[in-house]
């Protein structure tokens, strides 16, 4: 077998809080619907979207693939769920590629709690391991809050 | 730790380590056969575990069960992310007790040759939900888990 060096990974954890106007129930059916997730987590400004498959089911298998405007290089996004309890909790492992070279896997736990004044208070939780360099963590982090900020927009524009 | 104050997860990092007087082919080897597993993959002799399904590859998973015999309340549905042969396996697994959710974990089983020997590195990042048991409760599975391996060489 090879000896030669495999890259190791950085490990790394971190938690976002958002609270957002609206019940529990109402957000975790932005995470259930196609076409409102589609909306929130996939599509974006300045991205191709050459594939998307939704599957929000214990076992389901989402398959993304997508690339910066006016880029060569493609990006993957595949997510497995592991456990969906509805308007509660959503796990799921996911691994992001580049040009079909996996460069992350992650472990990723949506909390959704009221907030008792009609409201929904989403904590998430994302433990991975991330084989680039220093900042993954810190980019990783920046790029889910950009996703809970389109959420927000998500939940406002389409009741 | 809480993942946040607000949270009922909590999480931590634990590392175990282990050497092994055997190549690391055969304890990958240990490590992907499922009649192995069902040896060393338990804590004592008192537990026994089930594979409903079994599937060793990018993207498969393992569906077990496992405890007293009679009382197999432990069901781990483990996800496998990636592996290298000889080299690396990683895997995200979610664990519930009589049905009810009580961890999720990403792992990384990294086995370095040392002469004869393999060092086996065991990375768990674990979130323990509803309550901090489990972080324990995976460090008192994996220390004589990673003891019985040693039995396999």
């Amino acid at each position: 077998m090879s000896t030669q060096t495999l890259a190791k990974p950085h490990y790394g954890t971190f938690t976002i809080e958002r609270t957002y106007p609206h019940s529990p129930e109402r957000v975790f059916r932005a995470f259930k619907e196609p076409e409102a997730h589609f909306r929130w987590f996939v599509s974006g400004e300045g991205w191709e979207i050459d594939a998307y498959t939704h599957d929000f089911r214990v076992g389901g298998h989402e398959h993304g693939r997508f690339r910066p405007t006016g880029q060569t290089f493609t990006l993957s996004n595949d997510v497995r769920y592991l456990e969906i309890t509805p308007a509660k909790r959503i796990v799921n492992a996911y691994t992001m590629s580049m040009d079909g070279k996996p460069f992350s896997h992650s472990l990723s736990i949506v909390e959704l709690y009221s907030d008792g004044k009609g409201g929904c208070r989403l904590v998430y939780t994302e433990q991975g391991a991330y084989y680039g360099d220093a900042s993954d963590v810190k980019n990783r982090r920046a790029g889910c809050e950009e996703l809970f900020g389109k959420l927000d927009a998500e939940l406002r524009d389409h009741p | 730790m809480r993942a946040s104050e607000n949270s009922n997860i909590h999480v931590e990092t634990v590392v175990l380590e282990r050497t092994y007087r055997a190549s690391p082919a055969r304890v990958f080897a240990a490590w992907r056969d499922v009649e192995a597993r069902k040896r060393w993959s338990v804590p004592s002799p008192d537990v026994i575990i089930v594979y409903d399904k079994a599937d060793f590859r990018v993207g498969g998973f393992d569906d077990s069960r496992c405890g007293s015999p009679g009382d197999l309340r432990f069901r781990a549905f483990v996800l496998y992310l990636e592996i290298t042969q000889d080299r690396r396996i990683i895997f995200a697994e979610h664990v519930t007790e009589a049905g009810i959710a009580r961890a999720a974990s990403l792992i990384t089983v990294d086995l370095e040759q040392k002469g004869a020997d393999t060092l086996l590195t065991l990375t768990m990042q674990i979130s323990s939900i509803d309550g901090p048991e489990m972080l324990q409760g995976y460090r008192d599975g994996w220390t004589p888990t990673l003891e019985n391996l040693a039995k396999e060489f």
